[in-house]
């Protein structure tokens, strides 16, 4: 896979999303279902990578190592999202269960 | 715009939108550099190994910190470049609805700067210029301060990117700490902000379970898949809330 080409369509597709509407100039009515579609899509797309990724599904798609150190990081991370309401904060204490629990070979 | 055109004569001049623009941006600046350290320190380091250019051209030229965050994520386990592409889609489809919030402000501007306006929208310039807008309306040099408020956002991300590839660089033996998971943490905080509503909760409580069920699919075709039916039973099931609140 090349780096480069990944990131040229991420480019491209970004000016598709952000310019038509500003070149066009036209005032557009978004019917109102598309705009709650719309409004799910960032909570959607990334549950869908946080779930797999905590319980290590790309290394083993069985399951078989649910039981691991991000998956605490997880429930740390949603604890403090919830606690604190703070990004920085989460990251914090996300990183610092990923990386302690790791360091003292819990699992 | 109407607007436009009334307001032309007491118009403030262009450095007082240009400083204005920076100053409502600022706040915004100071909070995304954290994140570009962040990113530029991920992106170099391990698992993934990017170049410091290709990194810089992530931040230059995608612009988009969330889609950044992902797109690490993801080629990280070696996701084919069509569903990173997918998912920036997705993940960036909010655009439209601030380009659409925002287009009567600027449809009376040339084509080159309505193309620059659209090109640098971020979700820190929408918030800051949104709310300008509605507060002071448009005039002959509104735009002056979202231009300024595009350029700042951008001049900031790159600066901080740079500063955290030299920090990435510094952490080359530092494989499997599991330093990784800080991007997921920036996803978990964006995610468990919004779960304020039933929809979102919805949304969130599908996507997690159909992706975790569809792991094995090739392709990474459980995100998609996830992503799509979550949207769509979130969709459903508001609907029928307020059906059944009307009734």
């Amino acid at each position: 896979m090349s780096v480069g080409i990944v990131i040229l369509g991420m480019a491209l597709i970004n000016l598709v999303l952000r310019c038509p509407l500003f070149l066009v100039a036209n005032h557009i009515r978004i019917p109102g279902i598309i705009e709650k579609a719309l409004a799910h899509c960032p909570v959607a797309v990334l549950t869908a990578i946080i779930v797999p990724f905590a319980l290590h599904l790309d290394q083993a798609p069985d399951g078989s190592q649910w039981l691991n150190p991000d998956l605490f990081a997880t429930i740390a991370a949603v604890a403090a999202s919830l606690l604190t309401r703070n990004l920085m904060a989460t990251i914090a204490i996300g990183l610092g269960v990923a990386v302690s629990l790791r360091y003292l070979a819990v699992f | 715009m109407q607007a436009a055109a009334d307001l032309g004569a007491a118009a403030p001049s262009r450095r007082t939108e240009i400083l204005d623009g920076l100053k409502i941006t600022l706040p915004f600046m100071v909070g995304a550099a954290p994140f570009g350290v962040i990113f530029g320190a991920l992106a170099t380091s391990q698992p993934l190994h990017l170049s410091p250019f290709e990194t810089m051209a992530l931040s230059l030229f995608v612009f988009s910190g969330s889609a950044q965050f992902v797109a690490i994520a993801l080629m990280a386990v070696a996701t084919p470049a069509w569903v990173i592409w997918l998912v920036t889609f997705i993940l960036n489809l909010r655009h439209t609805l601030y380009a659409a919030t925002l287009v009567g402000y600027v449809r009376h501007l040339s084509l080159g700067w309505r193309f620059i306006l659209s090109a640098g929208l971020t979700d820190e310039t929408f918030a800051a210029m949104e709310d300008r807008y509605r507060r002071l309306g448009v005039h002959r040099n509104s735009h002056w301060a979202y231009l300024a408020s595009i350029i700042g956002m951008h001049v900031n991300w790159n600066c901080w990117t740079m500063i955290g590839i030299a920090v990435g660089m510094q952490m080359k033996g530092l494989d499997g700490l599991g330093l990784e998971f800080a991007a997921i943490a920036t996803f978990i905080g964006m995610v468990v902000q919004k779960l304020r509503t039933a929809g979102a909760q919805t949304a969130a409580a599908v996507a997690g379970i159909l992706a975790a069920l569809l792991a094995a699919l090739p392709y990474k075709a459980g995100l998609t898949i996830a992503t799509l039916v979550a949207i769509a039973v979130a969709v459903i099931f508001e609907r029928h809330l307020e059906r059944r609140g009307q009734a």
